[in-house]
């Protein structure tokens, strides 16, 4: 399947590994900066966000290799010059595609105010992301493959202190760095880890998540194709995003070491449900695996929402050891690789043979969703 | 909301007027802007007292002051509404409301986490700003409002 495939993201699930794979996909961090003397993006003009798209640019060009496209030669996060590359683009450049993509991932804000230009510059293998003038002058996104908040975040700090170097943050003795959202007021930072929790969600144990995260004010929320549902009573396939409302609770490392408690709390609520489900409900779990994967075979479509639930399905089997022949992470990385962003960039940027009856992109992207599926069923054994 | 004006149809937009320290606002529906707002010397007597009346009666002291951010215009309402700050200055202005919000989810003032090297000399350039707007609150109050638009317009060339 990867001769068709033209991936934008997440590069980094080519690659075995990942903490806790089984029960985390990604990890995400951010931080948020703005600079000194100037108005917040919503309200920036033009020229300013000309000016502060430059600095930025400047300040990045004494620690990157800024690059307007992948440079020949040089892979991921490749040092070229003695220098780490960074692909540096305006919005305007970036397709419409991209765009997609990137709001997919909760890179770029769908909704949230921006400024009247915007830029962003990304690593090679997309795990390192800088937003210009979107909510903020300056956020700074890196992510990782399963559970994993050190090291992106000590990635963007580092970049962050660097940058300060060169550029005035805007700041303030009694609420830390000035973010223009009241959220990120302090540290700036911002974590988004996505868990798959199906034996937590079977049984039943939605209250103990919220119970888990609302006292450290963090959140969790249902995920369902691409979107959030807003009351965690509405998750019906096991993945969850978790995350802080606040980033004014204590310094960068009580939060980073706050986030790390939480997760582990909930892997272990994880752990001792999935041991229970073993011992009380393994007939159970093997018929819906099993249902799984021959939905999979008979399927010629398979459209984002149910996709999630074979996906969920399957990780379960291999949880719980009803099947084998395939690692967690093979189908974490199926879990970006079915997105609709994805799988119209790999339809545009390859010659994929469809079905004379397949006319529609919707249908081109679902039944490319289940070429993927299908070849992964292929592989798995048990049952 | 209703139209202030004719008091039947939907609001559609609000007209604001800005006075240092004090921002009142009009609600009006689509028709009555088309009807009264593009062409004020066009307006006959009776329209233009018509109108008049009504921003006049905006333009009075309400019982509560409404803070008004000097810098980017962002009132307390649209700041606690959206939980977002148009500018750094808002966060001086709406201190308090902060301090509350984060009172409220167990955060307390001041900042404890790390700052950067630089923050000496940016905190220096806060304090400038702060110093500035607790004088043009004091020139308000005292209705020296050149003086309170004077510092204003100061603040506001200090930011892009």
């Amino acid at each position: 399947m990867n001769g068709i495939f033209n991936d934008f993201f997440p590069d980094f699930f080519s690659i075995d590994g990942g903490n806790y794979d089984d029960m985390v996909i990604s990890s995400r961090v951010s931080l948020a900066r703005n600079l000194q003397d100037f108005l917040f993006p919503s309200n920036l003009t033009e020229k300013s966000s000309d000016e502060i798209i430059s600095q930025i640019r400047s300040a990045l060009g004494h620690f990157y290799n800024l690059t307007d496209t992948t440079p020949n030669g040089c892979q991921a996060n490749d040092e070229c010059d003695g220098r780490e590359t960074l692909i540096f683009k305006t919005a305007a450049e970036l397709s419409s595609m991209e765009a997609n993509l990137l709001e997919e991932r909760d890179i770029l804000p769908k909704t949230a105010p921006r400024g009247p230009k915007t830029a962003i510059a990304y690593s090679p293998d997309k795990t390192l992301f800088v937003m210009i003038n979107f909510i903020d002058h300056l956020r700074l996104v890196g992510f990782s493959q399963g559970f994993d908040t050190d090291s992106p975040f000590e990635h963007i700090k580092k970049i962050a202190s660097l940058l300060e170097t060169h550029l005035n943050f805007a700041i303030d003795e009694r609420f830390g760095y000035l973010s223009s959202q009241l959220s990120e007021l302090g540290s700036g930072l911002n974590f988004q880890i996505i868990l798959h929790l199906p034996s937590l969600l079977r049984a039943e144990m939605q209250e103990e998540l919220i119970y888990e995260t609302e006292s450290d004010n963090f959140k969790i929320l249902p995920f369902s194709a691409n979107t959030y549902a807003p009351n965690l009573l509405d998750a019906h396939v096991g993945f969850f995003a978790l995350g802080n409302k606040t980033a004014f609770s204590g310094n960068e490392n009580r939060q980073i070491a706050t986030i790390r408690e939480i997760t582990q709390r909930i892997m272990s609520l994880e752990t001792a449900a999935t041991e229970k489900l073993k011992a009380l409900h393994l007939g159970e779990i093997r018929f819906d695996v099993q249902k799984a994967m021959d939905d999979v075979k008979s399927a010629k479509f398979l459209d984002a929402q149910k996709a999630l639930g074979i996906l969920s399905a399957l990780k379960l089997g291999i949880k719980t050891g009803v099947i084998y022949g395939i690692s967690h992470w093979q189908l974490n990385r199926i879990f970006y690789r079915m997105s609709p962003g994805n799988l119209l960039l790999a339809i545009s940027g390859e010659t994929v043979e469809f079905p004379a009856e397949i006319k529609t992109e919707t249908q081109r992207i679902n039944y490319l969703r289940c070429l993927i599926f299908k070849e992964c069923v292929a592989k798995i054994s048990g049952c | 909301m209703k139209c202030e004006i004719c008091d039947m149809r939907e609001a559609f937009i609000t007209m604001n007027f800005f006075r240092p320290g004090i921002s009142n606002s009009l609600w009006i529906c689509l028709s009555c802007m088309q009807k009264y707002t593009p062409l004020w010397q066009d307006l006959d007597d009776e329209k233009r007292n018509h109108i008049f009346q009504h921003i006049h009666r905006a333009m009075q002291p309400r019982d509560e002051i409404i803070p008004i951010c000097p810098v980017c215009g962002r009132s307390l309402k649209e700041f606690e509404q959206s939980a977002s700050a148009g500018c750094a200055e808002c966060y001086n202005v709406f201190a308090e409301s902060v301090s509350e919000a984060l009172a409220g989810i167990n955060c307390h003032l001041p900042y404890t986490g790390d700052l950067p090297l630089s923050a000496r000399e940016v905190q220096s350039s806060v304090s400038e700003k702060r110093e500035y707007l607790s004088l043009m609150k004091k020139a308000a109050e005292e209705h020296n409002y050149e003086e309170a638009a004077a510092l204003r317009n100061k603040l506001k060339d200090m930011v892009r």
